[in-house]
């Protein structure tokens, strides 16, 4: 009993010298939006890299949603955010100076699927079919902007209705994997996912194409970036914005790309979400 | 021991010694119940008699005999109107359909059957009363109509009369000797006991030490049940 | 011959009542079946089942450790605090306090927190720990009200009132303190698990990736760990042992917490309505718009699901119990049926519904179901327990006519406080279900989150609340009339 406590007690204490030891780290974390499974395995890869890059202690922490990241970031408790269209704005918003200072290749030019069961007979065609009124449809996460910003945006544009008047059911699955196994299970009819998740799932051999297929697609919209807060320079020193831009526009590493998943990372500015923000506040997400 | 040519065996026990851990609360019980006796228990509390009685319960049910049943603590639903619980007597010879039935809404045929032995033992006022709210008494006559609706030749009752008036128990007491074949009785009231019984069996520390023919006993020979010996009046 | 007709029994009514709420809101609530596909994504789960997928050992038995940490040491906090609010629960605006702080659902205690702390450990433990103090005031005042009409006084009637208190109260409610409190510590488990699904370091933050991705196999491997901890609390739980894991929970999550006054203010700022803020927005518009649009079908929907899911789990209680109850079974196969109720209870209810769905298409047939099924296991266990003490008489009947007679009225008046217990409970778990696109206030509390609007979220937490005030309240009158006030002191969380 008494060796067992006292394990406890030095297991105890060296998380705490740790914690101690961590205070002048630099932290990060990523929206919880791709494969989740041995995230952090690869996000701490990502950590060693800037770590070293930097010169600075940098730690990842796993956040769950959309807006616990926004939160984490706001309270200063990360400060470089791997986000989404959507929740860059929104953190942003929040820290005042905080910018973006990169993105993905693919996100230059991101879009979404809407996608179908088979029992709906829909088929792939060049505008929104006038059936899927009064379906079931389903999103993604309530934060995400490929699976719940975007797909909203040309609802409404086409239809001219929110989607709740619009279909028999709106739901929202949690994220686009969960989209995705519920419109091939035919639980939802018609759902909108991102279309990085949907290639990467057809080539996993995970799609049953005799059950669902993509009917649209979006035209593109800039998607995830990078967002640093603006008070790092202060405390890191002059330049760390830079430097921080920098060692992310030069991982070149594909175990490390594989993380987000990515190609490369390309410069990003806050004006290049201009598009999302508007959008945003035109379906009132944003006032 | 009786009269009756050669009335069939109950059942026999020989040297059954009955105990909880080492405490030994039936010692070395030999006793034959033939059809037919009226049987009495007398004995101080503590003496045996209701383990005894639950034992006897035990063995005649174990040799499939149908037997009407009135614990010490009375085992009543207090919750179910005086009706379920005497309807609880013949739940066994009836369908699940019939019981679920009549949980639920009473049929008129019973209400009959049990408004007539409920009149005999003068509840027939409180039909539909719980049984939580009713006095000690009345519940005592809950059980005993219970028994009685069971319809079984032979009765075991425990203290049947506690609570009573006298006037009443006398009415339990002849209506068991007019609705039972045979019974086992534990009592403590002396005189009811010789104006049922038509045997007496004394226990004393999970001994008998008693077992005659009512008739046969005068006041005295009960004694040695109630006192110590050397102490004796 | 006698014309007196049989009564019904208040308890019959009252179920008769409940039965008739869950039919009214059944004819407005829409249950239909759509099942089309499912089968390729059960095989998954199948396969998931079959083939665990255990983590590394360091992380497997971080999340376990964490697990247990935020719960007991919230449990222990919540029983504290809990206990100095019950002493002065007779005040009306502790008792509305109490009431509010447990109607919010921890998920939404959780997200509120982070808001606030960011990821710190105390965000977990004060998303537990303040609507289970809620919860402990409201059930250590019914104990002691309850152990006050026992006996009266018998001290000399000038003592002052803490020696009443501890020599006359205290040791005729200790005992049931420290059993409400151990039973809790399941509850805490589950809740500490749960949290894991908003980003606490726990079991449920695994299975919710597992799940988010379709991992079954890790799913699989941290239900057994969850059904493992909650089957062997009666192991380790003490109640005298309570302090010290307590401290070394304490000891092992606390991590330095810098409050950032200007995040504070500006947390406040966010959460005084709209219009106060924002001179351009008036009062009323915002007010109607938010009541059309998200009160009142939120309001609506919540009271939908909770009323048939609270029938639905009495009913499912009802039929499970004897499974687990001495009365019916022999211990091989209440083992066998106790494994099952640990599992049905353990799992959050989102996988339910989530199979559910798969099975029969969205519509609020899955989340009453879900939510019945895990709340039914619930009640089940305690009634099981109830019914074990009962004692029967030798000549008592068996089967179903034992159950009809015997064993159900003597313990459906428990029953029905279980379930009255059960109502508010349900209400609050109604938020889980947006994965179903079914707009209960959760949902709309969630979104509000989601979308930055703590303002939203403030209002509509308020009027949960409110909510969950009113069925309390229709909840402790129903008691009343079924006289059960003085029922045996068992309760479910």
């Amino acid at each position: 009993m008494f060796k067992f406590a006292r394990t406890l007690g030095c297991i105890a204490f060296g998380l705490l010298f740790t914690r101690l030891c961590l205070a002048g780290t630099f932290v990060f974390t990523a929206i919880p939006d791709e494969d989740e499974t041995r995230l952090k395995a690869r996000f701490d890869q990502v950590a060693t890299y800037l770590s070293k890059t930097l010169a600075v202690d940098v730690r990842y922490v796993p956040v769950k949603s959309y807006a616990a990241a926004v939160a984490a970031f706001r309270s200063d408790q990360v400060q470089l955010a791997w986000f989404g269209g959507l929740s860059g704005v929104q953190a942003r918003r929040l820290v005042p100076n905080s910018q973006a200072i990169a993105q993905g290749e693919e996100d230059q030019s991101f879009k979404t699927y809407f996608i179908a069961h088979s029992s709906t007979g829909l088929k792939a065609s060049p505008t929104l079919p006038k059936k899927i009124a009064d379906l079931s449809f389903t999103f993604g996460s309530k934060g995400s902007t490929s699976g719940r910003l975007m797909p909203e945006f040309y609802l409404r544009k086409q239809f001219a209705r929110s989607p709740e008047v619009l279909f028999k059911q709106v739901g929202f699955s949690g994220n686009h994997s969960r989209t995705l196994a519920l419109v091939q299970a035919g639980a939802y009819q018609v759902g909108a996912l991102n279309y990085k998740v949907w290639d990467n799932e057809l080539k996993a051999g995970r799609i049953d194409s005799s059950k669902v297929s993509v009917i649209w697609e979006t035209p593109t919209y800039p998607d995830y970036q990078w967002s640093i807060r603006g008070d790092v320079d202060a405390i890191w020193g002059e330049g760390f914005t830079a430097k921080v831009t920098e060692a992310l526009l030069n991982m070149k590493d594909p175990a490390l790309l594989a993380a987000f998943p990515r190609s490369a990372f390309v410069p990003a500015s806050n004006s290049d979400y201009k598009p999302i923000l508007n959008t945003a506040r035109t379906i009132g997400i944003i006032d | 021991m009786n009269n009756q040519g050669s009335p069939k065996k109950l059942l026999s026990l020989a040297d059954e010694t009955i105990a909880y851990g080492s405490k030994v609360v039936l010692d070395e019980i030999n006793l034959h119940l033939h059809d037919g006796e009226r049987i009495v228990l007398l004995g101080k509390s503590g003496s045996g008699k209701s383990t005894l009685l639950k034992h006897l319960y035990q063995t005649l049910v174990n040799n499939d005999e149908t037997i009407a049943w009135i614990p010490q603590r009375l085992g009543l639903t207090e919750k179910l109107s005086v009706f379920h619980n005497v309807f609880i007597g013949r739940l066994d010879q009836q369908s699940r359909f019939t019981n679920l039935r009549n949980l639920l809404w009473p049929a008129q045929e019973h209400r009959q059957a049990i408004h007539g032995i409920l009149q005999e033992l003068s509840l027939a006022e409180e039909l539909f009363s719980p049984v939580g709210t009713l006095s000690g008494g009345q519940q005592q006559r809950v059980a005993a109509a219970r028994a009685l609706y069971r319809q079984a030749s032979i009765l075991l009752a425990d203290e049947p009369a506690t609570g009573l008036d006298q006037g009443s128990a006398k009415t339990l007491m002849t209506l068991i000797e007019k609705n039972f074949g045979s019974c086992v009785i534990a009592l403590h009231d002396v005189d009811l006991a010789m104006s049922i019984a038509d045997r007496i069996i004394g226990l004393r520390g999970g001994k008998i030490i008693l077992d005659a023919l009512a008739v046969d006993l005068s006041p005295e020979a009960l004694a040695p049940i109630y006192h110590d010996a050397n102490t004796a009046p | 011959m006698n014309a007196k007709s049989y009564p019904l029994p208040t308890s019959v009514v009252t179920s008769l009542l409940f039965i008739a709420s869950a039919l009214l809101c059944w004819i407005f609530a829409d249950l239909s079946i759509v099942t089309r596909t499912p089968w390729q994504e059960f095989f998954r789960m199948a396969a998931g089942v079959f083939s665990p997928q255990w983590l590394p050992w360091p992380e497997l038995l971080s999340a376990l450790a964490k697990t247990l940490a935020f719960g007991l040491l919230a449990v222990a906090l919540s029983a504290l605090v809990g206990f100095l609010l019950c002493l002065y629960f007779h005040k009306r605006g502790v008792k509305l306090f109490c009431a509010s702080i447990r109607a919010v659902h921890e998920l939404f205690w959780g997200l509120l927190f982070i808001q606030l702390l960011g990821l710190h450990p105390a965000a977990g433990l004060l998303a537990i720990a303040i609507p289970y103090s809620g919860i402990f005031a409201k059930v250590f005042a019914e104990i002691i009200e309850e152990s006050e009409t026992e006996s009266a006084s018998s001290l000399p009637p000038a003592s002052d009132k803490v020696s009443q208190f501890f020599y006359e109260k205290w040791p005729r409610i200790k005992a049931h303190f420290a059993s409400y409190t151990l039973y809790r510590l399941e509850c805490g488990l589950r809740s500490s698990t749960v949290l894991g699904f908003i980003g606490l370091p726990t079991l449920g933050f695994h299975l919710e990736s597992g799940f988010m991705q379709g991992n079954y196999g890790l799913v699989t491997a941290m239900l057994i760990m969850l059904y493992v901890l909650i089957a062997s609390i009666r192991v380790w739980a003490r109640f005298r042992l309570m302090p010290l894991y307590a401290g070394v929970a304490a000891f092992y999550l606390w991590a330095p917490l810098n409050i950032d006054s200007t995040l504070v203010l500006s947390l406040v700022h966010d959460m005084s309505p709209l219009p106060l803020r924002n001179t351009q927005t008036e009062w009323w518009p915002w007010f109607s718009n938010l009541s059309s649009t998200q009160i009142f079908p939120g309001a609506l929907n919540t009271l939908l699901i909770t009323q048939i899911a609270l029938v639905l789990t009495g009913v499912f209680s009802l039929i499970s119990f004897p499974l687990l109850s001495k009365q019916f079974f022999p211990r091989p196969t209440r083992s066998l049926s106790h494994l099952l109720m640990v599992m049905l209870r353990s799992t959050p209810e989102i996988i339910l519904a989530f199979v559910f769905l798969l099975l029969w298409g969205p519509s609020m047939l899955p989340a009453v179901l879900a939510l019945a099924i895990h709340n039914g296991a619930i009640t089940s266990h305690l009634l099981a327990r109830h019914s074990n003490e009962l004692e029967l008489r030798l000549d008592a009947s068996r089967g179903i006519n034992r159950y009809l007679y015997e064993v159900l009225p003597r313990i459906y008046g428990q029953f029905l406080a279980f379930l009255c217990y059960r109502w508010e409970v349900i209400m609050r778990e109604t938020a889980i279900v947006g994965i179903l696109g079914i707009h209960t206030l959760g949902f709309y509390i969630d979104s509000a989150f989601e979308s930055f609007r703590l303002d939203v979220a403030v209002l509509l937490i308020a009027v949960s609340a409110l909510m969950n005030i009113c069925v309390d309240e229709v909840a402790r009158r129903t008691r009343r009339r079924l006289h059960l006030v003085k029922q045996p002191l068992v309760r479910a969380c």
